[in-house]
């Protein structure tokens, strides 16, 4: 006797296994593609040529660097930053302090030479340069510790 | 008169063929960009920042830097180099991105931005992780 075919029944092997299986390597895909993105990028210059400070000549006639020096150093197992505006001041507070002392000034024609002394990390730097850049400050050049 | 369904294709079965091949497609593509970004950007623990922008350019050199034991370790889109090879290795490069390891001290880092400021780079572009900028662990 032969058998009535379901007219459900479809030829060939079941696909919806496969599918499945796919779907999730196409998510984990799409999932670590987007862990590995969120990246910041921060304008940074270098400095043009370096020089050997032991040679580097004093000119008695040269007018003052109109460029701040801000330095991050650290006190006590702190860091702190110096060089904008009178005295130290802790990173933590140093949001505060740059919007204080940046108030009213063209900052467009300020220049900053920022660096690290001993000790200091890398995101100390980089967190005193997200400040800056956040107040305005465009022409940041990193330089020596 | 009815008409009678394709050969292969019953009644509530639609054909999967072209959407496992979509998804197939986007497989592969996001195989290859998940691969050439991980070359690209070896893992590392950023700074963070509040600032920025996120426009990472392709052909720029990413230069990673980080400590592996006591030693500073290099690489350029994710081919270890020397710092004496850095120069070299980022010659053909249009712009340089720096990726360095946020507790890397300041002092163990300025070697390698002065071997790029050696080569001609007049300027990086620093890539930290995004941050609502919260300074209060500082």
């Amino acid at each position: 006797m032969r058998r009535h075919r379901d007219p459900r029944h479809v030829e060939g092997p079941n696909l919806a296994p496969m599918v499945d299986v796919v779907l999730v390597i196409l998510i984990f895909f799409m999932a670590s593609v987007a862990f590995v993105g969120p990246e910041w990028f921060l304008p940074a210059a270098l400095p043009a040529a370096p020089l050997d400070p032991s040679t580097a000549k004093a000119d008695p006639y040269a007018l003052p660097d109109p460029t701040l020096r801000v330095r991050v150093s650290m006190v006590d197992d702190r860091p702190v930053v110096m060089g904008l505006g009178p005295g130290t001041v802790t990173l933590a507070s140093f949001e505060a302090h740059a919007r204080e002392q940046l108030q009213g000034i063209d900052i467009r024609t300020i220049r900053v030479r920022l660096g690290g002394d001993s000790g200091t990390t890398w995101q100390h730097v980089v967190a005193v340069q997200d400040v800056l850049t956040r107040h305005g400050v465009r022409q940041i050049s990193l330089e020596s510790p | 008169m009815r008409r009678r369904r394709a050969t292969g294709e019953a009644k509530g079965h639609p054909n999967l063929t072209p959407m496992i091949d979509v998804v197939m497609c986007l497989i592969i593509f996001y195989l290859l960009v998940g691969q050439m970004a991980s070359d690209q950007r070896s893992a590392l623990a950023l700074p963070r920042s509040g600032t920025g922008d996120d426009h990472a350019d392709a052909l720029a050199a990413f230069v990673n830097v980080r400590l592996d034991g006591n030693t500073l370790a290099l690489d350029v889109d994710g081919v270890p180099v020397s710092l004496d090879q850095l120069g070299r290795a980022i010659r053909a490069a249009p712009s340089v991105h720096l990726r360095a390891d946020a507790a890397l001290t300041y002092e163990r880092l300025w070697p390698v931005l002065d071997e790029l400021a050696r080569s001609g780079v007049r300027a990086v572009r620093v890539a930290a992780e995004q941050s609502t900028g919260a300074f209060g662990e500082f």
